[in-house]
């Protein structure tokens, strides 16, 4: 997947300024950022949700922007999306929910899905869950529901938005591990991560894309990023470095 | 010195209108592409609603939900309002039939406004006040916590899993909720006519046979599919299209709320010049 030189402005404020950067198959990135440098814009036009004013946003060597309403339907059902806050339909019991793309897009039977969403919640801490609703669950027990339902059909680009914004440092630390067990556990699968908490870009990235005024700021592996003698990098992590010790 | 006021007061005059004027052409040609966009939205909604509806997976069971709760929210309201509406409607034309000893026309010329106009009318406003109101609140909500995103995100056209149903359950629940109404308002205004008029069952019904046909049924029945049509159009347009937080959620019920009585009102007059017109 790759940014070519996407601008994106809502009125007369221009959050994306000729973007450009490219993620490879397989890899895990994260992409950090102060707030309102705009990560989550980035974020929704990999998933099809917003469209750029100017550039391309290029996906197996094909523009997004020239899918035809079947094909970004065929590509949508080929990711996976993680909201921040979980995103969970609240009509729906935590089963209903984790079951709900296959119902939509497979033809298994109940049984079978049942079966895949069970399997699926415990991979990812979830075992007694299945008739609760969204309501009665924790922030962090919504996020994993979140995880289980962008996991079922398994698939190809898994994106977190913000997923430890939120939560207390001892859940961050789970949701990060959880983010890596399942980078690992699904072989070839492409992971983007929104996130402004520099700690686990810097342990867990395969690379880092750091945004900085809706341009790539550094897009770089780890190492390279503490090496950095840059003085925003550097600000950067020294500031995220004292809120810790606050 | 008046030459020099006067020549001030000019000089003022020409500045005012010059800002003004800019101001206002600014304003207007603002509002008139603003209303373009919003129109050119509201066509491809109602093309990509009525796609869906004709190519998109039938969703039975979400369809018989929505009938289910456009009925059950907005039937104490109509047993009531029905009721009321038809039994004051009698009161007033039988208080002005009797001064031309016509009483027994009460129940003709009550059926015949409930079935051609009150029922469909207040059935619709009924049903956007109480069922609509909540669509709107309920998808806006969706859009608030990014469920509307995730559905996105999933493949899953919004319109087909949250608009279809609603608009499909407006349009069997109204039609029913009308007849619902006009019965129950029937009975509202035969129980003034005879308690207060002293008008026999009888006559009552004789002269409601004698005024009311096929074609007001027709027209009745009409009127209420275009008023459901409406209703659950613009309340799903209005919660799908919600401007995100607490406060988009209450702007878009309340823009629901009155589209949909505007222009249930406006199509009632379209629908009546029509009729007059072809019949």
């Amino acid at each position: 997947m790759s940014f070519q030189g996407v601008s994106k402005s809502f009125g007369v404020l221009k959050v994306l300024d000729n973007l450009s950067f490219t993620i490879e198959r397989g890899e895990q990135v994260y992409i950090i950022g102060r707030s309102g440098e705009g990560k989550s814009v980035v974020m929704k036009h990999m998933g099809g949700l917003m469209c750029p004013d100017e550039g391309e946003v290029v996906v197996d060597g094909e523009r997004m922007t020239a899918f035809s309403a079947e094909e970004l339907q065929r590509y949508r059902r080929s990711i996976g999306f993680l909201f921040q806050h979980g995103a969970l339909f609240d009509s729906l019991t935590v089963l209903e929910n984790v079951i709900f793309p296959l119902r939509e897009h497979t033809p298994s039977t109940y049984e079978v899905m049942v079966e895949k969403a069970q399997k699926v919640l415990s991979s990812v801490g979830l075992e007694d869950v299945l008739w609760a609703w969204p309501g009665e669950l924790s922030v962090g027990e919504q996020k994993r529901v979140g995880l289980a339902r962008a996991l079922i059909c398994e698939p190809r680009i898994l994106f977190y938005d913000e997923p430890t914004t939120g939560l207390d440092s001892q859940l961050c630390g789970l949701i990060d591990e959880l983010i890596l067990e399942t980078h690992k556990a699904y072989a070839g699968m492409t992971t983007v991560v929104v996130s402004h908490d520099v700690h686990a870009a810097l342990r867990y990235a395969d690379r880092v894309v750091m945004l900085k005024e809706g341009k790539v700021h550094l897009a770089a592996p780890p190492q390279q990023f503490l090496k950095s003698k840059d003085p925003y990098i550097r600000e950067f992590i020294s500031s995220a470095c004292a809120a810790d010790i606050d | 010195m008046p030459g020099r006021v006067l020549r001030f007061s000019w000089k003022f005059f020409y500045r005012l209108c010059q800002v003004y004027g800019y101001r206002w052409n600014r304003r207007i040609r603002w509002r008139l592409r603003s209303s373009l966009h919003q129109l050119g939205k509201m066509v491809l909604y109602g093309g990509d609603v009525i796609r869906q509806m004709v190519w998109g997976p039938l969703r039975v069971s979400s369809i018989l939900l929505q009938v289910k709760l456009v009925g059950q929210q907005s039937l104490a309201l109509v047993l009531l309002v029905s009721f009321v509406a038809g039994g004051i409607f009698a009161l007033q034309i039988g208080d002005i039939f009797s001064i031309f000893r016509s009483v027994s026309y009460v129940g003709a010329v009550t059926s015949n406004a409930l079935m051609r106009e009150l029922a469909p009318v207040l059935t619709g406003f009924l049903a956007s006040g109480r069922a609509g109101s909540a669509m709107t609140a309920h998808i806006a909500s969706m859009r608030a916590s990014e469920q509307i995103d995730a559905l996105e995100v999933m493949g899953v056209s919004p319109i087909s899993y949250l608009v279809v149903p609603r608009v499909v359950g407006c349009l069997i629940s109204l039609p029913l909720l009308c007849c619902v109404f006009m019965l129950v308002g029937g009975v509202g205004a035969w129980m003034v006519a005879h308690v207060i008029f002293h008008l026999d069952y009888g006559t009552f019904m004789h002269h409601i046979l004698r005024v009311l046909h096929t074609s007001d049924l027709v027209l009745m029945l009409v009127k209420s599919l275009m008023f459901g049509g409406v209703v659950g159009l613009i309340s799903c347009y209005k919660g799908l299209y919600s401007p995100r937080g607490s406060y988009g959620v209450s702007d878009a019920t309340t823009a629901s709320v009155v589209s949909c009585l505007l222009s249930i009102l406006v199509l009632d007059v379209v629908i009546t010049f029509m009729d007059r017109v072809i019949v």
